[in-house]
């Protein structure tokens, strides 16, 4: 009798136990407000937008978009003085050698090699001379504003082949789509990298199919 | 043949019955005798004040020697207790300062090839190192208040490797050698508690405690765990192993069983948790455990934990500018709750030894706490392990024990779980225990991570391990 | 073809068997009884096997509203090692593991040794609390014995034994 009161404790408590448990961890909401879980990355990240902030995501206000760290305009937007989003007039039109620029400051058309149009922008000599989402391309011969269009977005299938990755950032990786091809300098003198971002070699994490590729500052501890 | 075949048995016959007679005669022999320390582990007060210091060495013959000359019965009623040590009015047998300790020497060696990924995160090169040196102090305060200290002393943070991977010396000039460099460790304090005996069966203990749960968290000696090291699931503290705080415990009999329980109240967990609680709530955990005689002995056990786990920065000034003061403000930090729960079977029959534990942990982040991890951060997730070893000792060979260990551990989620899931790890070895105090070890294991993925892929690591364990 | 013998097998597997299992069976001589004490006055007079087991294993029993200290013979005296196999089920090699064991564990250690008997009276006598054992032969009147599971030590029944 006392034997079966003795065990009957220890079963029943077991018992309670194990149903409490099941309430802490919920498979089908792992992550916090504004995140998704990524399953190949296996951590959560921000939606498509929402920006990190200290210890979770914030969505941005309507009409702007996140870039990095921050909730910014949209490309070709800038913001005004009373802080609203206005057109950037000249910012991103199209241009070739028959249609040039005509702002006056969006006046440099940048093209990619051997493509017949680009997009306007203007020179630079440092980021800050650029809009919000665009980085100073300093390595090149004639430094303008460069956007790298895409980086960040979520994507799915890693490796090159994902839609939702673009030409500036065109491989998936950890559920983002990341600028490929950069040059790793000695001490980081020059970044080929969007502004938020360092060229890293990552052949062991990519087992060689990507061997650099610009990374967050955030995750490029250890970056040589 | 026929005759070959009969003159064949008889002699096998007559062989067994010869061998059969030796051995019976031979179990008549007093056993040879071990050196006095070694056989005598119990503690006990001798009447010197050094030796009291000894608790391991029972030299109660030889300090009541003018005692021992007794030879009548009416000279019995003249036992001096003071001269033993004992005091009739505080109860208490032993009130000395008992010093104790164990200690682990170990060895072992990477069998598998240099090249393998596994490498990265052990010491590859066959390596000599003392793995254990912990130093108890214990006294009865009287004889219902008792206290425990236990301390470790480590190499630690000596050696440690660096996120940029550099291994980093801990070293300083030591005045005391002229000025010469000198590496220098640390010392946990693994449990630093008093306790009162509130009832027989009702003792509560306020301080630092080892969590009470499963098997080897609590037994966990060097001398006391059968293979090299504890199980990867108890090393990976699903569990807090340690909690500062209050544990009120006892064991009720019931007959031939015994019914024992533990209740916790402490800090919780975070890195400072033995010495600052970086928020409010506080942690609780229980454990039932139900002793048998079925078949020898069998012990079965469950355990819980809950609690919240915070790492911050320290609070901020900030200016409040709706009330033009200055507010202190409390960073959220890294916060998660969690909850942890343990079953653990133990059976002694004989030499007969198995004991199995399962231990599974779940947690929680709060809004806005969560661990950065990567470009992201770290979802909910849970961590799920267990073992099971079986081994026999043999009254033969220096109490050898052969065993057979195997255990499989799920990894919580996060980034690394992309490579590094989940490991599985079987051992096989062989634990001597020549005299009560010395423990020998020797094993060979395999670890290998089920469905690896690159650059892990289907490596199998290797491993030798020997140690002698002692206590002292 | 030859048959195997079923006579020779049959004392073949009988001599192999003791040749096994007189690892463990030897030839013991009657051995005396150990009767459990307690001072004269103690309102303890029975206890059951289990209750005096936890006793020497360091467990707390408390009757009339007295914890019970218990006292042991030295290691390796004969009435220690009979004392610890007959009730505790342990060899005195079994018995000295667990006992370091459970002081890396942190817990209360063994009971306190005495050498002989005669301190072993003069302790259990004067020592509140106290209940020891000792050679049955060695009984005196300063002390008294209790039963074990209502059986006297002079019973056949009685089974602690050296």
């Amino acid at each position: 009798m006392l034997v079966c009161r003795g065990l009957a404790i220890v079963l029943v408590a077991g018992a309670l136990l194990t149903l409490y448990a099941c309430g802490y961890y919920d498979e089908d909401d792992r992550c916090g407000e504004n995140m998704v879980f990524n399953e190949d990355a296996h951590i959560c990240l921000c939606d498509s937008k929402s920006i990190k902030q200290g210890g979770g995501c914030e969505r941005c206000p309507s009409g702007r978009e996140p870039a990095g760290d921050k909730c910014v305009c949209p490309a070709g937007m800038h913001e005004d003085d009373a802080g609203m989003c206005e057109e950037t007039l000249g910012l991103g039109d199209t241009c070739d050698d028959d249609s040039p620029c005509t702002d006056m400051v969006y006046d440099y058309c940048a093209k990619k090699p051997d493509a017949s149009e680009g997009t306007c922008t203007k020179r630079c000599t440092r980021d800050a001379d650029c809009d919000e989402t665009y980085t100073c391309a300093d390595w090149e011969d004639m430094p303008y504003c460069k956007l790298f269009a895409g980086v960040g977005t979520s994507c799915t299938m890693p490796g090159p082949d994902d839609p939702m990755c673009t030409d500036d950032a065109p491989y998936c990786f950890i559920g983002q789509c990341f600028v490929t091809g950069c040059k790793v300098t000695e001490n980081h003198v020059t970044e080929d990298c969007p502004k938020d971002r360092k060229c890293c070699d990552v052949g062991t994490l990519t087992m060689g199919a990507v061997t650099t590729a610009c990374v967050a500052l955030s995750f490029a501890m250890g970056c040589q | 043949m026929n005759t070959f075949y009969n003159r064949f048995m008889r002699t096998l016959i007559v062989t067994c019955g010869v061998c059969s007679s030796m051995s019976a005669a031979a179990q008549d022999a007093p056993p040879a005798s071990e050196p006095a320390a070694a056989q005598q582990p119990e503690a006990s007060p001798p009447a010197s004040d050094a030796a009291r210091a000894t608790a391991d060495i029972d030299t109660a013959a030889d300090t009541v020697s003018d005692v021992a000359t007794l030879t009548s019965p009416s000279e019995a009623s003249s036992v001096d207790l003071a001269a033993l040590g004992l005091s009739g009015e505080t109860g208490v047998v032993d009130d000395s300062l008992q010093i104790y300790g164990f200690a682990a020497f170990s060895f072992t060696q990477v069998l598998s090839a240099d090249r393998q990924v596994f490498n990265q995160f052990i010491a590859k090169e066959g390596t000599f190192f003392i793995s254990d040196l912990n130093i108890y102090l214990a006294k009865n305060l009287s004889e219902k208040w008792r206290m425990m200290v236990e301390t470790r002393v480590t190499y630690a943070p000596n050696g440690r490797v660096l996120p940029d991977g550099t291994i980093e010396p801990n070293q300083s000039y030591d005045q005391g050698l002229l000025g010469r460099l000198a590496n220098w460790g640390g010392i946990n304090i693994e449990r630093a508690y008093i306790e009162y005996d509130i009832h027989p069966f009702i003792t509560l203990q306020a301080g630092a405690f080892l969590t009470p749960y499963g098997i080897w968290n609590v037994d966990h000696g060097a001398p006391a765990v059968i293979p090299f090291v504890r199980p990867y699931v108890l090393v990976e503290q699903l569990f807090p192993e340690r909690q500062a705080g209050f544990h009120l415990h006892g064991r009720i009999p019931l007959g031939a069983y015994v019914l024992g329980y533990d209740a916790t109240l402490s800090n919780g967990r975070g890195y400072f948790d033995q010495f600052r609680d970086l928020d409010e709530t506080k942690a609780i955990g229980a454990r039932l455990q139900f002793e048998t005689p079925w078949l020898g002995s069998m012990r079965f056990g469950a355990s819980i934990y809950q609690g919240r786990f915070v790492d911050r920065d320290s609070d901020k000034l900030v200016p409040n500018p709706e009330t033009m003061k200055i507010d202190n403000v409390t960073p959220d930090g890294i916060r998660y709750d969690e909850l942890a729960l343990a079953a653990d079977f133990l059976w002694q029959f004989k030499g007969l030894h198995f004991q199995a534990e399962l231990v599974g942990r779940n947690f929680a982040y709060l809004e806005n706490a969560r661990a950065p991890d990567g470009s992201g951060f770290r979802p909910d997730s849970y961590a799920l392990g267990g073992y099971a070893l079986i081994g026999y000792r043999f009254p033969v060979l220096w109490n050898v024990m052969p065993f057979v260990f195997y255990q499989r551990y799920k990894r919580e989620e996060f980034s690394g779980t992309a490579v590094f899931s989940a490991l599985e790890n079987y051992q096989v070895g062989l634990n001597f225990r020549p005299i009560p105090t010395v423990v020998l070890k020797l094993q060979f294991g395999q670890s290998w991570v089920p469905g690896g993925k690159p650059p892990i892929d289907e490596d199998v690591l290797d491993t030798l391990t020997a140690q002698a364990a002692w206590v002292f | 073809m030859n048959r195997w013998n079923p006579f020779s097998l049959g004392l073949c597997f009988i001599a192999i068997a003791a040749l096994l299992l007189g690892s463990g069976a030897h030839a013991v001589p009657p051995a005396g009884k150990l009767a459990v004490i307690v001072a004269k006055d103690s309102l303890v007079k029975n206890l059951s096997r289990d209750e005096l087991k936890r006793i020497f294993l360091s467990d707390a029993v408390i009757v009339g509203g007295r914890k019970l200290v218990p006292f042991n013979f030295a290691p390796g005296t004969p009435p220690r090692r009979g004392f610890d196999k007959s009730l505790l089920g342990m060899s005195e090699d079994v018995m000295q593991r667990f006992w370091i064991d459970r002081k890396v564990r942190g817990q209360p250690g063994a009971p306190r040794s005495l050498p002989s008997s005669l301190v072993v009276i003069g302790v259990t006598a004067k020592f509140p609390g106290a209940i020891a054992y000792l050679p049955a032969r060695d009984l005196t009147a300063e002390v008294q014995a209790v039963t074990i599971d209502g059986i006297p030590h002079t019973s056949p029944a009685y089974s602690i034994t050296e």
